[in-house]
């Protein structure tokens, strides 16, 4: 065991043990620890094979951010074990190996490396035939590539979002984030803190610092209840207007603040020489990460390359975990001496500056690191800390429109944001110690503030510095290779070097042709290493090359939390559970739910036969409550109706019902209904179930365009509809008890009125969608069920049948009625439907109306029309199937079904205009690819002369 | 159109669209108010016939009081009246309304078209928080304010009541309505350990 | 998510609007040949610059007109439709 007794490992309960095993052996850890930290603290520093060469790869950085330490989980791939913990009888295993971990039959590849030189998927899988990709280089790659499996059997999770606002957000709770957000609350700002790790602190936490700063710090947060500290929370990106992500576990917080500090700190940049990805090799911060959070020694025997400040802390920090420091390597040759150095070498420790590591070899099979080599002498040990320089964190202050830059007295690269409500603060704005980190919180806060309008206290000022190196990455090409810049992708120095002899000069074409920076780490350790290598290829600077464009989301994610929860959108007629007690078949239309027909499955054929004889013989009840209600009240109704729709209603008597029917600007039906003047100044205008929301949204749209004196409600949920219909259709209403005369005289067709029936108040409108006698009754909501209940008792003495969607569609279609939508398409005009009766040649405007004149100039193409089937046809086409002639298309059966009432198939068909007469006959080409030829016939198959409805 | 003197059934009612839909109580509590009396004016001279009945009308978006009844201003020629305790100067106004002459604006049918329910319980904010996404906490959205925006994913008017928070939306969407509230009733009981 | 202010409701998430496109020139219907009606309903300028859009504020369907930078995705201000006729 690697561990280290209290103070160290504070994430940690050491009474607490957690059983779990790892490529099936078993292991133990403690509460608290995350996958690698509990295999590290039991010796095991192999955590996976690498992407390419099939490398052994261990811990790098341990924030989990590269490929390095995925796992897989049995119902989770590509988990980061730096950051998942660890649960009793967990089961991880290696990804990317071919066998197993430590027998990984596809290590081999590390000896082919020159067959895989870079851009070689571009080069390789063309060829050599044209289908070589689909049939022979696509199936091996999905074999070889790709981390970890998916289990399509995971158990279910609970996702879900909710909403986040605040004055401040503050994302990283390190030092400046901790300063910035206590200045913030402590002004009076409601603040929200978030950080991806469990505790607060950041560097803090697991640093060489006095423990005392960062007690001190959290006791003045718990202090301010306008603070909400969110840990464990990972803010995934930056969107406009201040409008962010932040993931805690299964909960997606959208978030909207008013102003926003990024204290999202430093990436530390790992050194590039010839086998720099041994496990044993990690970040200076890995390392008191691993000893500070977790209570696990790194290793034994230590190398130390350290090129600034962080990297001393480190090696003092080694010593007191018991690992021996062999050696410190400084590559900075100044002889500076701090007191960090003279305190290391008061404890023995070896320093040698201006020196870096060049090549590191590892133990049998590259498993573990072995020995480095400093200044040519080779030095044995199992670890070596690589504390070179950071790279601010530049994906959310990029997202926020932050531009990179570089600064050669440094050697960093620089952010900087335009004004505006977006501040960076602390190591990803550039500052470098403690205290300027903290101090740089509180200016970004204040610099909030005072865009917030609150009085605004005295800026802590900025301390001018000598401006001095602190990334100093040393980058050691190899001839033997195998120094990597990208281990996510396993690139070295030469594949990136070629790629710019292939003359891919740009960094996002280097990207795309080498692939650097497409892995799980995005680049947060080889963004500045490339940017270096191709900067001296190419003879330009640093600053010049730049990184590539950073898009969130800012880490992976899992779509669950995406996802969230989602109840589907479901609307009820007030008659729902009437259908339900009659054994309706439900079925979803859009966002409604209605009855297709009423009984057993089994029966259905029989049930729709049923239903359709009832209207055509007896009488039959449709629950029309789905269709659009508009009501167009104000002085200038008539007229706004008359710009909208083809027919003349300003002069609609008031008590008549008028069809009516829309077009869009370019001259094409999108939708039809009726109109019922109520009274002089208003409308009861009906709209198709699908298209009413749109020709609401149309209406006050044109009219906020128009100004006219009208008011326009939707009524579509407040009213229901009951269309009572065929031929004793008007004895079971003369039953009801009604203040209305429903006589043929006194009600005829077209028609509409006002009363009570059965003591509902009801509109009435004689109308005729299936071709008989019909009232459509409509009235308020909540007494549908009285009305509906008063109707089928009236009725059960006449044979009265509620019928569904499918006897509906069937009873329309033998009449020839259309369905927008159905009929018609995006370009139908109305002389294509035979509507020029709909369209008033007298009116000077209405919408689509220059448009049907210009498209009538350019002569007629197609033309609906009726087909009729011969009875016992055997092969009738389906809906959509083309219409030929000649052999080319030139229409499409739009409506097909079988006419119980006629005895055989009717179809509504385009055809070509010449062939629009009835007796034509028309080729069309079935489902089987057979051609049958059908006559045209009339639109209305059954009764044409429609003498049935206005009986 | 006439008055009726048959029975009225609103969607939670036995009979009702969303029969057998569970309302959630508990640490959220879902109520249903949509039997409860209100009338509403849309339209061209609605707000002039309601300001002559000697009725104050607040600011659009806001909510005044009058008589027990509050007055909510939806739009410049869109009110909504709602009782508060017993209906009577509701009744009164929707009376006088009926028997007056042109112009006097014309009903908005709120009381078939929306549902009325109301939302509350220990866990009301948390609750809000994840059905709308605009920012309702009290410094920001006060007793007189008025949100039209979204609750649940679907288009509502929002407000506070005493208990909680008010919500109006299209009554064929009770039961999912009720479904929604229900889905996030359980997720803030499981989100209670982490927070 | 972007925000709109509407102009009743105040500032909302851009998904409580709809929009209705770029207001446009009023054609005389009568008096456009028809190559030039077509252009009108289908050619979209999409110059750079400065747009006024119809919006509607979906929940409380209130129609207004938003200035938007088209390229910076700005919006600049937005107002209500009697401004609009006030200007032309």
């Amino acid at each position: 065991m690697n561990r280290l007794p209290a103070p160290f490992g504070s994430r940690i309960d050491r009474s607490r043990p957690v059983h779990f095993t790892f490529e099936g052996k078993p292991f133990e850890g403690y509460e608290g620890d995350s996958i690698a930290s509990a295999l590290a603290g039991s010796g095991q520093w192999v955590l996976s094979r690498s992407f390419k060469y099939h490398r052994p790869r261990g811990i790098l950085s341990m924030t989990g951010a590269d490929a390095n330490a995925l796992v897989q989980l049995p119902s989770e791939p590509n988990a980061a074990a730096e950051r998942t913990p660890i649960v009793e009888g967990l089961r991880v295993s290696a990804q990317n190996v071919n066998g197993s971990l430590e027998r990984d039959r596809d290590a081999i590849m590390d000896r082919f490396g020159r067959f895989l030189p870079v851009g070689f998927y571009y080069r390789t899988f063309m060829g050599p035939r044209r289908d070589s990709w689909l049939k022979f280089w696509e199936p091996i790659i999905r074999r070889k590539a790709g981390l970890g499996v998916i289990d399509t059997k995971a158990p279910h999770r609970h996702f879900d979002k909710t909403h986040l606002h605040c004055d401040v957000l503050v994302v990283g709770a390190g030092p400046a984030g901790l300063g910035a957000a206590i200045a913030a609350a402590e002004a009076g700002a409601g603040v929200v803190l978030c950080d991806e790790n469990p505790e607060i602190g950041g560097a803090l936490s697991y640093g060489r610092y006095d423990p005392g700063i960062l007690s001190g710090l959290a006791s003045r947060l718990e202090a301010l209840p306008n603070l909400n500290v969110l840990t464990g929370t990972v803010c995934n990106g930056w969107y406009e207007d201040n409008w962010l992500p932040l993931i805690q576990g299964n909960r997606l917080y959208r978030t909207r603040a008013r102003e926003v500090i990024l204290a999202t700190g430093a990436i530390e940049q790992p050194a590039v020489f010839h086998n720099n990805d041994l496990p044993g090799i990690m970040l200076g911060g890995a390392a008191q990460r691993l000893i500070r959070h977790y209570g696990v020694r790194p290793g034994q025997g230590a190398v130390v390359l350290a090129a600034n400040d962080d990297g001393y802390r480190t090696a003092l920090d080694l010593l007191d975990a018991g690992v021996s420091v062999i050696e410190l390597a400084d590559p900075r040759s100044g002889d500076e001496a701090g007191p960090l150095h003279a305190e290391l070498r008061g404890k023995g420790v070896a320093i040698r500056k201006g020196a870096t590591v060049e090549a590191a070899e590892g133990t049998p099979g590259n498993r573990h690191l072995a020995s480095v080599r400093i200044g040519g002498s080779w030095i044995a040990c199992d670890l070596l800390t690589v504390s070179i320089g950071n790279a601010p964190a530049w994906q959310l202050p990029c997202q926020a429109g932050g531009k990179v830059g570089y600064e050669a007295g440094t050697q960093m690269m620089t952010i900087t944001l335009p004004k505006g409500s977006v501040h960076l603060a602390g190591a990803v704005a550039g500052t470098d110690e403690l205290e300027d980190a903290i101090a740089s919180g509180q200016r970004a806060a204040t610099a909030a503030l005072s865009r917030l309008g609150h009085a605004v206290a005295v800026e802590p000022l900025v301390t001018p510095k000598s401006v001095r190196p602190r990334y100093v990455q040393p980058i050691v090409a190899d001839p033997k290779g195998r120094d990597f810049v990208d281990f996510d992708e396993d690139l070295q120095v030469k594949d990136l070097q070629n790629a710019t002899k292939d003359g891919y000069r740009e960094i996002e074409l280097v990207k795309r042709f080498t692939t650097v920076g497409m892995g799980p780490s995005q680049g947060r350790h080889s963004a500045l290493a490339t940017a270096r290598i191709v900067a001296e290829a190419t003879g330009r600077s640093v600053g010049e090359i730049g990184i590539t464009t950073a898009r969130p989301p800012v880490g992976p994610e899992t779509l669950g939390v995406l996802a969230g929860h989602h109840e589907v959108l479901e609307r009820r007629t007030a008659l729902h559970t009437r259908h339900i007690a009659l054994k309706a078949e439900m079925k979803p239309v859009g966002s409604w739910w209605r009855p297709y027909f009423y009984g057993d499955a089994s029966g259905a054929e029989e049930a729709v036969r049923e239903e359709i004889l009832a209207v055509r013989e007896g009488v039959g009840l449709l629950d029309v409550s789905t269709l659009g209600k508009l009501e167009i009240r104000g002085p200038d109704a008539g007229e706004f109706l008359d710009r909208l729709y083809t027919m003349a209603h300003a002069n609609q008597p008031v008590g008549r019902v008028r069809y009516c029917l829309m077009l869009n600007e370019m001259g094409s039906v999108v939708d039809d209904g009726v109109a019922y003047r109520l009274a002089q100044d208003q409308f009861y205008v009906t709209a198709t179930t699908g298209a009413v929301a749109r020709v609401y949204a149309d209406m006050l749209f044109w009219n906020a365009e128009w100004r006219l004196k009208v008011d326009v409600l939707n009524l579509t949920g407040a009213f229901s509809g009951l269309n009572v219909t065929g031929p004793k259709a008007r004895q079971v209403l003369e039953t009801l008890d009604s203040d209305i005369d429903f006589s043929h005289d006194a009600f005829p067709y077209l028609s509409g009125r006002d009363g009570t029936v059965a003591g509902v108040p009801v509109r009435v409108m004689r109308i005729g969608f299936t071709g008989e006698l019909s009232y459509e009754l409509h009235c308020p909501s909540s007494l549908a069920l009285s009305l509906w209940d008063a109707v089928m008792a009236a009725g059960r003495p006449h044979g009265l049948r509620p019928y569904g969607l499918e006897a509906s569609r069937i009873l329309r279609l033998e009449k020839g009625h259309i369905l927008i939508g159905q009929d018609t398409d995006a370009i139908t005009t109305p002389d294509e439907l035979g509507f020029g009766w709909a369209v008033s040649k007298k009116k000077p405007f209405f919408v689509g109306k220059r448009s049907i004149e210009m498209r009538a100039r350019l002569g007629q193409t197609r033309k609906l029309v009726g087909l009729q089937f011969p009875a016992g046809a055997r092969n009738i086409p389906g809906e959509s199937c083309l219409v030929l002639r000649g052999g080319a298309p030139v229409g499409q059966i739009t409506s097909v079904g079988y006419s119980p009432s006629l005895g055989r198939h009717i179809a509504l068909a385009y055809v070509h205009v010449d062939d629009r007469a009835e007796g034509s006959r028309v080729t069309v080409k079935c489902r089987n690819g057979e051609l049958v030829e059908v006559p045209v016939v009339a639109h209305a198959f059954f009764d044409p002369s429609n003498a049935r409805q206005e009986i | 159109m006439a008055a009726g003197t048959a029975t009225r059934i609103y969607p939670f009612m036995p009979g009702g669209a969303a029969d057998g839909t569970k309302l959630v109580s508990g640490a959220i509590v879902l109520s249903d108010l949509t039997s409860q009396p209100r009338f509403g004016l849309k339209g061209g001279g609605s707000a002039a016939w309601l300001a002559a009945q000697g009725i104050p009308l607040p600011a659009v978006n806001r909510i005044g009081d009058h008589r027990g009844m509050r007055i909510l201003r939806l739009g410049n020629e869109d009110v909504l009246l709602l009782a508060e305790d017993d209906a009577k100067t509701l009744a009164e106004v929707k009376a006088a309304w009926n028997a007056a002459a042109a112009p006097k604006g014309y009903s908005s049918w709120r009381e078939e078209g929306w549902a009325w329910m109301q939302l509350s319980g220990p866990r009301l904010a948390e609750a809000m928080s994840s059905l709308c996404a605009l920012d309702l906490r009290p410094q920001k959205f006060g007793a007189d304010d008025i949100a039209q925006t979204r609750v649940g994913h679907i288009e509502a008017v929002t407000f506070r009541s005493p208990a909680g928070f008010d919500i109006l939306f299209d009554i064929t969407a009770s039961a999912y309505f009720a479904r929604v509230v229900a889905a996030v009733a359980g997720h803030t009981d499981q989100h209670r350990g982490h927070s | 998510m972007k925000l709109l202010t509407c102009p009743m409701n105040g500032p909302r998430n851009i998904d409580e609007f709809q929009s209705f496109g770029p207001v446009r020139a009023k054609l005389d219907p009568d008096g456009t040949a028809d190559t030039d009606w077509s252009r009108h309903l289908f050619r979209a300028e999409n110059r750079k610059g400065i747009v006024v859009e119809w919006w509607r504020h979906v929940p409380s369907n209130y129609f207004f007109l938003a200035e938007r930078d088209l390229v910076s995705n700005e919006i600049i201000r937005t107002f209500d439709a009697s401004e609009l006729r006030d200007l032309a």
